[in-house]
């Protein structure tokens, strides 16, 4: 396995090099931030993606948190123009790291297996309350440039 | 007993089409006849059950379908063969717009047809029928010595990247496809095929769809799918009778001689992220199939059978089809000029338990002379890369051998079992 770890290592540092190399607009920062919602709501509420070792909450957060980093870049194009979808965004944001923190557990969460259909249809759903907004912004800051 | 038949019979004669034609007015000019003739419904037109093909493939597709998988419950011939006789007996009365018994004969006894699709007529219903590759052997034992007689095109589906499939909604022994204008009437058809058969055969799986999405003649207009796209441009059409001999109708000269006069069918219960679409701007959806929503003409065009060009770039050096277009990976030419019989229908099953969101997407069911040369290498292609494939995902599969058709007082199989 040593070789294979190697060999990560080295893919993911040149990868962290590559990235940043590409010149982003802003729409396609916002459209990327609802892009990692979708991927939550496709393979990760599913348990499909981590479907061995069912650490899919892991997965959820960070994309929650990378949505949320994307949402930060352009917001403040958003808030001069849209401020109350501004707000409704942030509120999205909250709600759903809010309904994770029932399933922390140690410094990560209870394993995928754990949570009930009432669990997943809860946080899918507050996915996609977050993301429909989410998905407004992409032309409210080409239109700011 | 007065039932609905007799009523629809009635119509058919006071619309002026019964004459001549007897009772079966249909086919495949006569059904694009009452189409567009106001005065007959589609509800009063019978599509005719006998016939070299079977009917429901070249037939052109109806608003709705119901599709039903069965395992085979006996291991004996003898039951199989009676089984078949007795679903193509009721399929020609249904299908005729007639009950399979009476609905209220002895008192005593459950009455004989269940009674739902009375007065409903015959509503353009046809029944078609198939074998999987389990009925010959398959992975399992065979039950029915009919492991020689397998066609060699009826090869297992390889797995496709990004499957999902439930094993419980895929495959089966038999499948019926009933398609009709009134979804009560294709209800019927299935309970009663199914009622028939209890204890030699059970439902495996049911799909039921509410909308064609695909166009099969010339003349019907192209419908949109759940996704608001048009679907279906470019399909293969039953009225085009040298593309239906050359790439979906089995040709007598090909093996097993069995089959000549058949098909192939292959379902796939196609969910749809429907709540990911939904997001995703108009740009990205129209990049993703390779059409303009509202008119369905391609990147390249300005309508919607305008020719789609896969070479053009646009003025940023790219193609305007993009590379991952689902029309560019799909189209025939992409595929060593593969042409499928598309007669899929939309669906929704209410939600999803685990995450809430709708069930639903499109029961893509196709036609082919070999889906070895056929869906195999194109669902290859698009499950490797296709754009959609960010917002679907093959929940269910189904290969079905369909054979050809029989003329009255033979029976569907019968080429098959003697």
């Amino acid at each position: 396995m040593a070789p294979i770890a190697r060999k990560l290592v080295t893919d993911v540092t040149q990868l962290q090099a590559l990235v940043k190399t590409v010149d982003l607009d802003p729409a396609t920062i916002a459209n990327g931030a609802v892009g990692l919602l979708n991927e939550v709501s496709a393979s990760k509420i599913t348990g499909t993606e981590d479907r061995y070792s069912h650490t899919d909450l892991w997965d959820f957060e960070a994309n929650v948190i990378g949505a949320q980093e994307a949402w930060t870049a352009v917001k403040p194009l958003v808030v001069s123009r849209a401020a109350d979808l501004a707000g409704t965004i942030d509120q999205g944001f909250s709600a759903v790291l809010d309904a994770l923190q029932p399933f922390q557990k140690g410094d990560g969460y209870v394993l995928f297996t754990a949570l009930t259909p009432t669990d997943t249809q809860t946080l899918s759903q507050l996915i996609d309350a977050l993301a429909d907004p989410l998905s407004q912004v992409a032309a409210i800051v080409v239109t700011a440039q | 007993v007065t039932s609905g038949p007799v009523i629809s019979r009635r119509r058919l004669i006071t619309g002026g089409l019964a004459a001549g034609a007897g009772l079966t007015v249909g086919g495949l000019g006569g059904y694009g006849f009452a189409r567009q003739s106001q005065p007959v419904s589609p509800q009063t037109v019978i599509e005719p059950f006998y016939g070299v093909h079977q009917a429901g493939i070249a037939t052109a597709a109806q608003e709705r379908i119901q599709f039903a998988a069965f395992d085979v419950l006996t291991s004996k011939r003898d039951e199989l063969r009676a089984l078949l006789r007795s679903w193509t007996s009721a399929a020609a009365l249904m299908t005729a717009g007639q009950p399979v018994g009476n609905p209220a004969g002895d008192p005593n006894a459950p009455p004989s047809d269940t009674g739902e699709a009375l007065g409903l007529g015959p509503a353009c219903l046809t029944l078609t029928f198939g074998f999987g590759p389990s009925l010959f052997g398959g992975p399992g034992p065979d039950r029915f010595g009919l492991a020689a007689l397998r066609p060699a095109a009826l090869a297992d589906l390889p797995p496709f990247a990004h499957d999902g499939l439930d094993p419980a909604g895929s495959n089966g022994d038999l499948c019926v496809q009933a398609c009709t204008e009134d979804p009560q009437v294709a209800f019927h058809a299935i309970r009663e095929l199914a009622r028939i058969g209890r204890g030699t055969v059970a439902v495996r799986w049911s799909q039921l769809g509410f909308g064609r999405t695909s166009s099969t003649t010339a003349a019907q207009a192209t419908p949109r799918n759940l996704q608001g796209f048009l679907d279906g441009t470019n399909n293969a059409h039953g009225d085009d009778e040298l593309t239906m001999d050359a790439s979906v109708w089995v040709a007598a000269s090909d093996d097993p001689g069995w089959m000549a006069g058949g098909t192939y069918l292959i379902s796939r219960r196609i969910r749809m992220r429907i709540e990911a679409w939904d997001r995703a701007s108009l740009g990205d959806q129209q990049a993703t199939i390779g059409r303009n929503k509202l008119s369905g003409a391609p990147l390249t065009g300005s309508a919607e059978h305008d020719t789609v060009d896969l070479t053009k770039v646009g003025a940023d050096g790219k193609p305007v089809i993009p590379l991952i277009a689902h029309i560019r990976l799909a189209a025939p030419v992409t595929n060593g000029g593969i042409r499928l019989l598309r007669r899929g229908y939309s669906f929704t099953d209410g939600i999803d338990n685990q995450t809430g969101q709708l069930d639903g997407g499109l029961f893509f069911v196709c036609f082919q002379r070999d889906p070895r040369t056929g869906f195999v290498p194109v669902q290859t292609c698009l499950a490797a890369s296709d754009a959609l494939n960010e917002y679907i995902v093959h929940v269910g599969s189904g290969l079905f051998a369909i054979p050809p058709g029989t003329a009255a007082g033979g029976y569907i199989g019968r080429t098959l079992l003697g």
